[in-house]
């Protein structure tokens, strides 16, 4: 936790405006002191300035707590999916990337997050329907029943994986596979995820019909 | 004074729930803090902000004209 905190300057700065306010607003409950004016600016940066200053930088911290794969697997149901990831043998395509230094801790997220100027709000949106779903639906599940029923909404984009592979690099055209299925690969006919290509994706994948 | 005093405590609630998030960042934690959290520490900053308008005017009714 101590690493984890001095990796996150937004999360040592969130931590010490929030000890700071709390000082402060102990102080004010146990000494109980007149409202004299600098009563008065005490008590506006212990209830105003510095808990806005915590929840400012505490939000950066949360939405950046939010693409790591221990939070994702934080919710039982996605252990099975955060621990083939985890697993060094593994030779899933959610594994390799996650030993891949670019993606490394937040290789669901680099993965499973949409692109483009809206992704970011799009890509929360869609964790605010997961948690819905955990809550209401995958909560009471072991993993093993919910392996069965979790699937991915939508079949996965193969502009995801574009996003980092180009289609237009010589090495990647080079590669006769790709060549030959590069139109059915840009309309997302044939995904990059497949069985017979780079995947599955997780051991646990099942075919979506596209 | 005594909502002054309920406003402190639900600035250290706030304040408790966004710590919690940070210190052990799980989904539960962090939409706690990102809802209930900070519902909490508005609350705290408007009943601070009403308790010190109100004095401020009670101040200037209570000054003599010049």
């Amino acid at each position: 936790m101590a690493s984890w905190i001095s990796n996150n300057g937004f999360t040592a700065v969130a931590l010490a405006c929030a000890a700071t306010s709390a000082l402060l607003v102990i102080w004010f409950l146990v000494r109980r002191p007149a409202l004299t004016s600098a009563t008065k600016i005490v008590l506006l940066l212990a209830i105003g300035v510095l808990p806005i200053a915590t929840a400012a930088t505490g939000n950066v911290s949360g939405y950046e707590a939010t693409k790591q794969r221990s939070f994702c697997g934080s919710c039982h149901v996605m252990t099975p999916y955060s621990a083939d990831s985890d697993d060094p043998t593994s030779m899933t395509l959610a594994s390799r990337h996650a030993r891949n230094g670019l993606f490394g801790e937040a290789n669901c997220y680099g993965c499973h997050a949409d692109y483009g100027m809206f992704g970011t709000i799009t890509t929360k949106l869609g964790g605010l329907r997961h948690v819905y779903e955990y809550v209401f639906h995958y909560h009471q599940m072991s993993p093993a029943e919910a392996l069965a029923k979790i699937h991915i909404r939508t079949p996965f984009q193969n502009s995801t994986c574009m996003h980092c592979h180009s289609t237009d690099v010589p090495v990647w055209n080079a590669v006769r596979e790709h060549a030959s299925l590069l139109p059915r690969l840009r309309d997302g006919s044939v995904s990059c995820a497949s069985a017979g290509c780079h995947g599955p994706a997780h051991p646990f994948s099942k075919v979506i019909a596209r | 004074m005594t909502a002054l005093r309920i406003s402190g405590v639900l600035t250290l609630i706030g304040l408790a729930l966004m710590a919690w998030s940070m210190l052990q960042p799980t989904w539960m934690p962090v939409m706690i803090a990102m809802s209930v959290g900070q519902l909490v520490g508005t609350s705290a900053f408007a009943i601070f902000l009403v308790v010190i308008v109100r004095d401020l005017r009670r101040r200037v009714r209570a000054e003599p004209p010049p």
